[in-house]
């Protein structure tokens, strides 16, 4: 399943930029929303680009365009502005990655597509 | 409202069916419905299944199974959420019975996941979590399962041995029920030997990739008393309908599923009941993880409570509150939308003595909790035989 490229670049603020929200009323959303909760109106905030890990798995399988990565480590991450994220962490021995481990963003390829090799960017983790 | 009684039911064998259709398992677990039931028509239907368009480039259900059953121009309606779709289809159909605006209705669920290969399968699959924020970063359902699995082993002790008991158990369960797709008992040391999936959870923690159709029909209390009253009179006592966030980042708390909570407090509250009066359960146990977190999200165990119980045997057959003694999805397989409709068919079978080998000794009221994605929808029934 192909992503058409207006798709991904509607995506790409997020992606490459780390764009959210933070509404009135002090919480995060990332990615931005069109509708926020209890009708409240939000700014455009830039993700913390440091965190901890919440919690953690060593993927043995993957989709497959990520299957020749496997085995590799998943995280859902806490920023320090207190959003999170899910991410692939990487660069590390897969034996330290423990629960409340620092990490920080790196923009990184996140996939080649389909049988052109169409490159896919996006946000990864590594230990801070 | 009126009261809404379940009067026949009707799946097949579950498995890699290769030899029938998507429309082929709709139309057969229907019709064994309809023959079960003894009903001569139906006047509407509803179809649960997932994603029929990614695992068999087909969608307009409503159509096409009304079509094959010989049924046209009866309504008929597909529902979607996810891995709950077959339970939101029993929802709706209830709701159509008991607001009076259909006698008999026909709720079924389906889902046909072997024409394609595994890799088509789980981006299908995946097409339940949030495909922006959490597929793109190559994340899995093995791998959503797996981070909550560690959370709740780090919050509560949760032990690799109490998942690998709730698998071990379904395998036992499952290997009673002859339309199983894995009718056979598993060892804890063979689940905990099994290949690696993501860490923690192995692949006997994880429910299968399966065909399969399940039906039943429901009608109006009043009409099973004086005219389908070949059974004793099981009736829907409660139902409870929730959501929470797409995304798992996105929850509070990783080691509960709030949207089960909720459905579950509703449910309760229309049935003037709660969690002691239930006497057994068929849950969604898409890995093992998601049993102990379920059977704790519906008060049956306190939190953190739920691998102890599992790994004493609480839940068991022989238990003090059975859960999946049809072997849940882990053995008997997990078609994504029919699973939900084959959770009734479970507890009515079981409410009306004809669960065989795996029968409970004389219960009188079964719940089905049935959900869709790493917990994003939760719909919950309560079942209860009238003496």
């Amino acid at each position: 399943m192909k992503i058409r490229s207006p798709r991904y670049a509607r995506e790409i603020p997020q992606r490459y930029r780390y764009e959210a929200a933070k509404t009135k009323s002090g919480k995060i959303f990332f990615p931005p929303r069109l509708v926020y909760p209890g009708g409240e109106t939000a700014t455009k905030h830039i993700l913390a680009q440091t965190g901890k890990v919440l919690t953690w798995t060593i993927q043995s399988t993957g989709p497959a365009e990520y299957a020749d990565m496997t085995p590799y480590a998943m995280a859902i991450v806490e920023l320090d502005d207190g959003a999170r994220i899910t991410s692939m962490l990487v660069d590390v021995e897969h034996s330290t990655v423990k629960t409340g481990m620092r990490v920080r963003i790196e923009f990184r390829k996140i996939r080649s597509e389909g049988h052109e090799g169409l490159l896919c960017y996006g946000y990864k983790v590594v230990p801070e | 409202m009126r009261d809404v009684a379940v009067i026949g039911v009707g799946l097949q064998k579950w498995g890699e069916r290769w030899d029938r259709s998507l429309r082929d398992l709709y139309c057969e677990a229907a019709q064994n419905a309809i023959d079960d039931a003894g009903v001569d028509h139906i006047d509407s239907m509803y179809i649960g299944c997932m994603s029929s368009g990614l695992f068999a480039a087909q969608e307009h259900l409503a159509s096409l199974m009304a079509d094959y059953l010989g049924v046209t121009p009866c309504p008929a309606t597909r529902v979607e959420s996810a891995c709950a779709s077959g339970g939101l289809a029993m929802r709706l159909g209830w709701m159509e019975i008991a607001s009076g605006v259909s006698d008999i209705v026909l709720v079924g669920g389906v889902e046909k996941m072997t024409d394609v290969n595994g890799d088509e399968a789980t981006f299908a699959l995946a097409t339940a979590a949030d495909t922006e924020w959490e597929g793109y970063q190559g994340v899995t359902f093995p791998a959503l399962y797996a981070m909550m699995a560690r959370a709740h082993m780090e919050k509560y002790g949760t032990t690799i041995e109490q998942l690998s008991h709730v698998s071990v158990k379904n395998h036992a369960n499952g290997a009673l029920n002859p339309d199983a797709q894995y009718p056979f008992p598993v060892t804890l040391e063979t689940v905990m030997n099994s290949t690696m999936v993501s860490d923690p959870l192995r692949l006997l923690h994880c429910s299968p990739i399966t065909d399969g159709g399940a039906a039943v029909i429901l009608v109006p209390a009043e009409l099973a008393r004086t005219k389908y009253k070949k059974r004793p009179l099981v009736t829907v006592i409660g139902s409870g309908h929730a959501t929470d966030t797409l995304a798992l980042h996105s929850r509070a708390d990783f080691t509960t599923i709030k949207a089960t909570e909720v459905a579950a407090q509703r449910a309760y509250k229309m049935a003037g009941i709660g969690p002691k009066e239930i006497d057994f359960a068929e849950v969604h146990d898409c890995f093992a993880i998601a049993e102990i977190m379920v059977t704790e999200a519906l008060g049956f165990f306190e939190k953190g409570n739920g691998g102890p119980a599992a790994e004493r045997g609480e839940t068991a057959l022989t238990g003090s509150k059975p859960i999946n003694t049809s072997g849940g999805l882990k053995s008997k397989g997990h078609p994504v939308g029919a699973t939900g409709v084959a959770q009734i068919i479970e507890v009515s079978r079981q409410l009306w003595g004809e669960a065989g080998k795996r029968q409970l000794k004389n219960p009188r009221r079964g719940l089905t909790q049935n959900m869709g994605g790493s917990g994003g929808s939760t719909l919950i029934h309560i079942l209860e035989r009238k003496d």
